[in-house]
């Protein structure tokens, strides 16, 4: 697990680094694909949500945090 | 909180900050490279969606651990985004969902109880304003949920700022919950148990960063800091004693942080699949330590046709004031019976099939006034399975309607 969670800093730092890689408007064909999108797909929405009351873990992810008991 | 806990949120938030201070500085260079950001279309965007999804399991949280879980729910949302100009838009979220629950039927051993089915409405009204020249987007929004033993109001703020030409953004998000109970106690427990309060309120700070990395590649981080406090327990969920013949309601502490961090990673390698990729490390003063991985791979099987296998992976360790079915002891001062937040490793895989022709699949022809054309543009669904490690089965078919007018 500790093996897991530096793998996890190491990915953060490494992100941190990358940056200002410039993509001309022109050349986002692909980035624009709707299946590229950086977020669930919207009709992920009721899955987030089911995930949401059957796990005590959730979040990180656009899902609810709250407006509902998630009691059943 | 353990160190390498601390350190990779340590690091969250650095990043976040150092993206930040690099997004003001930003705005200069934005300018000399003569970019700005997409000002608003004239076309009215509306997404209808409806799920149908079925569980059953053996470990009812309301007759204490064991007995059935049975649920189907059945739900509907419309999402509708009206721009006003070419700076402002207003958003529309809401929708219903019904459920019928065997194991809430429990509460009440003797007669249906009122919980037995419910229909769950909910809607967020929201505003955004865009700053085209500084890559800005402000917004504010506001919403309700109303249930049977359940309402609650929210509001929140965000702050969105896109630099290095549109390739990088920042998204801050603050939202507040307040909700309250109709308490609801089980049957044989009433006059006997009590609880301090009957409000639940949530305050959750959001942080994401999305970043190109080239033209087939992209990332995004997602951070949170979840504090909750009230009533954090269901007042109708029995737990049974290994020392007690009676037994109580499930009794949480009436504070809870929860702090997940995600990694999103998508990849177009070829040109007929793409690879999403999500990752996330959840953590809360529960005691749960969680594990997510998921990845989906739609493949475009024609240019207006794509389906996507999709596989996601949950594990996390349970919560220090779970025990199973007359395991707790009387003396505990915190106790639950839940599943959901016991140890457990979960599995949901299944297919997404979207149908989206160039033209879309159905137009209507300058429908109001003489001005605007009404299409439906395309059309998903998605269906699976999740299997839970302590025997919980459920299934799911989900539909999107992608609508437009313009």
């Amino acid at each position: 697990m500790k093996k897991l969670l530096k793998y996890v800093h190491l990915l953060l730092l490494v992100i941190g680094m990358t940056s200002c890689m410039s993509v001309k408007a022109y050349q986002k064909m692909y980035l624009n694909d709707t299946e590229m999108e950086l977020a669930s797909k919207k009709v992920e929405v009721f899955e987030t949500n089911f995930e949401t009351y059957r796990e005590g873990a959730a979040g990180a992810n656009g899902g609810k945090v709250g407006g509902g008991c998630g009691c059943n | 909180m353990k160190s390498h806990h601390r350190q990779i949120l340590i690091t969250a938030l650095l990043l976040s900050i150092t993206r930040l201070a690099y997004a003001q500085e930003s705005t200069a260079s934005n300018k000399k490279q003569g970019y700005q950001m997409k000002p608003n279309t004239t076309e009215i965007e509306a997404n209808f969606l409806s799920s149908y999804y079925q569980q059953d399991g053996n470990n009812g949280a309301v007759t204490g651990g064991i007995g059935t879980e049975q649920l189907t729910d059945i739900a509907n949302i419309f999402i509708v985004n009206v721009p006003l100009d070419s700076i402002n838009s207003i958003g529309f979220y809401g929708g219903a969902d019904y459920y019928s629950s065997a194991s809430t039927d429990n509460i009440d051993t003797y007669s249906s109880s009122a919980s037995s089915s419910d229909v769950r409405a909910f809607a967020t009204l929201s505003f955004n304003r865009k700053n085209l020249k500084a890559g800005e987007t402000y917004g504010i929004r506001a919403g309700f949920s109303v249930e049977y033993d359940y309402t609650s109001v929210s509001t929140g703020l965000s702050y969105t700022k896109e630099w290095n030409e549109g390739n990088s953004e920042l998204n801050i998000t603050g939202q507040a919950f307040f909700d309250n109970w109709l308490i609801i106690y089980p049957y044989e427990l009433r006059g006997d148990v009590s609880l301090p309060t009957s409000s639940r309120r949530s305050f959750n700070g959001q942080v994401n960063f999305s970043q190109v990395i080239n033209k087939r590649l992209q990332m995004g981080i997602s951070a949170e800091f979840v504090k909750m406090s009230g009533l954090l327990s269901t007042p109708f969920h029995r737990v049974y004693f290994n020392d007690l013949t009676a037994p109580d309601i499930e009794r949480l502490p009436e504070n809870r942080l929860k702090i997940p961090v995600g990694v999103r990673l998508n990849y177009y390698p070829i040109d007929n699949l793409i690879l999403r990729t999500y990752y996330r490390y959840y953590w809360d003063d529960f005691g749960i330590v969680g594990h997510t991985f998921e990845i989906e791979t739609p493949i475009k099987l024609a240019s207006a046709l794509t389906a996507g296998p999709f596989y996601r992976y949950h594990n996390q360790s349970g919560a220090k004031y779970f025990a199973s079915y007359e395991t707790h002891l009387s003396s505990e001062l915190f106790y639950s019976s839940d599943y959901d937040l016991s140890t457990f490793d979960s599995h949901k895989y299944g297919l997404t099939i979207r149908y989206s022709p160039l033209y879309g699949l159905l137009r209507s022809n300058k429908i109001i006034s003489g001005q605007r054309t009404f299409l439906m543009k395309y059309i998903e669904t998605r269906v699976g399975i999740y299997r839970r490690s302590t025997g919980l089965n459920a299934y799911f078919i989900s539909l999107n309607l992608g609508l437009s007018l313009k």
